[in-house]
């Protein structure tokens, strides 16, 4: 069946953007980047078929401008726009733009995405709807609930309490307060955070879960209101709200407990009238098994080729179909999961100076390959990581019949990995991957703050034979006359073996 | 051609010369034999006493690295200057440095305040994110404010000077020479 538009405009960049024009290319859809001035050289703008320059490197001026991404689409020609993740992907007033653009919008209707965009009317609604909600305070729908109340309603629920913001997502303006004394300084950073991040300073509290795990159910809508789940993805290894491992099955439930979380994150879905993909997140007390909503993205998640590796279906191309009006052909009964499937995040951040986003021109960049492995990059060698934007580089996926046997793929997918010249956070994945609470699933949403707390990169000497290596790779790119180079940056410009030549010859020789 | 390295805290004098049409590493006075199974634009495959080893690499001015399974070794050519140098201005206490390109969000100290560690002294956001600076262990006096709120601050620029408190010595180091200390 043909699509409905033959022309999208990716309004995203990175990996996700590099992901969305790969499924356009394999549906025959042309396909238009649209990049800031900084990222002109960047992969999916390489890729592309069609590149807009929308702004300068800030994101306000250009990724979060609705108005210059409309416009870019109106005069490329698109005829539909895919919001990828982040960015402006859950702003339901972007979503209303495009589709006032006579352009078809590639997700849900703005609709579900204000009912769910809104934490503290979500929570509401979905008591409404019968899904449990983490004991919490937000106050009446669409009224920013006072500090005061906000202090009385901690007293009521008990600490630890957790500030969120309404508007948000992705750990801003979250904090975990444990003390009353603390909740007030708590309340004005989270606020601060709220503003700058979402431009809502807006905040709501809940009961906090310790040793929580994080489990949330791939939603799967068309237009005609056939709902499917595409089980369950565990994301419980995260350093502050971020999330960095995530697989499917979750290590934690079983087929009972499955059925019934998938149900009711379906009938979550259902009740804010949703279609196309998105998440139902849930946050898991091990200790009771009970489960609470804690937020629905209406959007293609980060981890989402979690899913596709355990189902075999690829939600992007689901995306467009369902954009298009396509009805799913399959119903709950139909799909099965089969083996297991873990992603690790390579994220440009140095864990030696407390995981803050690093930049720097990958000097070397080489990913691995190989049967079940699947690495969705935004970048490859010869490339400057922006510091503008998400320090997400890659999404290392293993897939494999069980969890041991993907976890053994994993481990030898992190070895073969070479990254030189942004510092990662590579080598922190590798310890998370091999220590043994996560090899036994034991792992809850704050392990990883207590279990690598103050974590650093092991300083080990080289062996022998690297020293040897060194000795040959480096002899030919050095020179005793110069002056030591402070930023560890440029190679000699006359040496013709220095990595800096190739890699400006890579750029200028590239497409741009 | 001998070299010297300095990795990881540690010195090594390697030697790599040719015997008997075979390659011999010198390394801190004990031989290995070498040989390159292929050698291409960033990555060299070694056997280095029987075991092979794949290394991609990257050079600079001052050394280079070299990534081996799943990890990264910085090899350094010890420059004799830059070493005096960086001895010269110690460790760098007295400045306090942004650990990375941030905006100054807030200003919490004030230039004369006597502060103790862990107070907190600004804020700095970068990708949406709030981190506190706060002052290192012991007790400091607050000597100047080096930015301003609503500044935008680049890694490792100075954001403030602290000078341990009764003393009586200036905590400022020597000459700065912008080295990542």
């Amino acid at each position: 069946m043909g699509l409905a538009f033959s022309k999208v405009l990716v309004a995203n960049r990175g990996e996700i953007a590099v992901r969305i024009i790969r499924a356009c290319r394999e549906m025959g859809l042309a396909s238009v980047a649209v990049h800031s001035e900084s990222d002109s050289g960047a992969m999916h703008v390489r890729m592309a078929d069609q590149a807009l320059c929308i702004g300068p490197p800030s994101a306000s001026e250009s990724y979060l401008s609705i108005e210059r991404i409309v416009d870019a689409a109106r005069r490329s020609g698109a005829e539909a726009v895919h919001p990828g993740y982040g960015f402006l992907s859950e702003n339901a007033a972007f979503a209303e733009a495009v589709i006032a653009a006579g352009l078809v919008f590639v997700g849900p209707p703005p609709s579900a995405m204000r009912a769910m965009g809104d934490k503290a009317a979500a929570r509401v609604a979905m008591q409404m709807a019968g899904v449990p909600v983490v004991p919490g305070f937000q106050g009446p729908p669409g009224v920013a609930p006072g500090d005061e109340e906000l202090v009385a309603a901690a007293e009521r629920i008990g600490y630890p309490v957790l500030i969120k913001a309404t508007a948000g997502g992705g750990g801003r303006g979250m904090r975990v307060v444990r003390r009353a004394e603390d909740l007030a300084e708590n309340l004005a950073a989270a606020k601060r955070e709220a503003l700058h991040a979402f431009g809502d300073g807006a905040l709501l509290i809940e009961r906090y879960i310790g040793n929580a795990h994080h489990i949330e159910f791939q939603i799967l809508g068309d237009s005609a209101g056939n709902l499917v789940h595409l089980f369950e993805r565990e994301c419980s290894v995260q350093r502050r709200h971020q999330k960095i491992v995530e697989e499917s099955p979750s290590p934690l439930l079983d087929a009972t407990m499955r059925d019934l979380m998938g149900r009711t994150a379906v009938r979550a879905a259902r009740s804010a009238g949703y279609s196309n993909a998105g998440t139902v997140e849930f946050v898991m007390d091990p200790a009771t098994r009970e489960f609470f909503f804690l937020e629905m993205n209406t959007r293609l998640q980060v981890e989402h080729p979690v899913t596709e590796l355990v189902t075999g279906l690829d939600l992007v191309q689901w995306q467009f179909r369902i954009a298009s009006g396509e009805l799913l052909p399959f119903r709950q009964e139909d799909l099965v999961s089969k083996g297991h499937a873990i992603e690790c995040r390579l994220y440009a951040e140095d864990p030696a100076r407390g995981f803050l986003p690093s930049g720097g021109k990958l000097l070397r960049y080489s990913e691995p390959a190989g049967p079940g492995i699947r690495v969705d990059s935004g970048v490859s060698e010869g490339d400057e990581v922006d510091m503008h934007y998400d320090p997400l580089l890659a999404k290392i996926c293993c897939h494999a019949a069980d969890r041991d046997a993907a976890l053994a793929r994993m481990r030898q997918a992190l070895r073969r990995m070479a990254v030189i010249g942004a510092v990662t956070n590579w080598q922190f994945l590798r310890e998370v991957i091999d220590s043994p609470d996560f090899g036994e699933g034991r792992v809850h949403t704050t392990w990883i703050e207590e279990r690598f707390a103050g974590w650093k990169p092991s300083e080990e000497a080289p062996p022998k034979g690297l020293v040897v290596a060194a000795a040959i790779a480096l002899a030919a790119g050095m020179d005793d006359n110069r002056a030591p180079d402070d930023r560890g940056g440029r190679g000699p410009a006359d040496d013709p073996y220095s990595p800096w030549r190739a890699g400006d010859g890579f750029r200028s020789g590239g497409p741009r | 051609m001998k070299q010297r390295f300095v990795s990881a805290g540690s010195a090594w004098d390697i030697e790599i010369a040719h015997r008997d049409g075979a390659l011999i590493a010198d390394v801190n006075g004990g031989e290995h034999a070498v040989e390159i199974l292929s050698e291409r634009p960033g990555t060299l495959t070694l056997r280095v006493d029987g075991a092979t080893l794949v290394c991609d690499w990257a050079a600079d001015r001052s050394g280079g690295w070299i990534c081996h399974d799943g990890r990264v070794w910085r090899f350094d050519k010890p420059h004799p200057t830059a070493s005096r140098r960086r001895e010269a201005t110690g460790t760098g206490e007295g400045a306090l440095r942004s650990p990375m390109p941030a905006l100054v969000v807030a200003i919490d100290a004030t230039e004369g305040q006597d502060v103790e560690g862990g107070a907190m002294l600004l804020v700095l956001e970068a990708m949406k994110m709030e981190t506190r600076v706060t002052a290192p262990a012991g007790s400091w006096t607050v000597k100047r404010l080096l930015v301003a709120a609503g500044q935008q601050v680049i890694r490792d620029q100075e954001l403030l000077e602290l000078a341990p408190r009764d003393t009586g010595v200036d905590a400022e180091g020597g000459e700065d020479d912008g080295q990542v200390l």
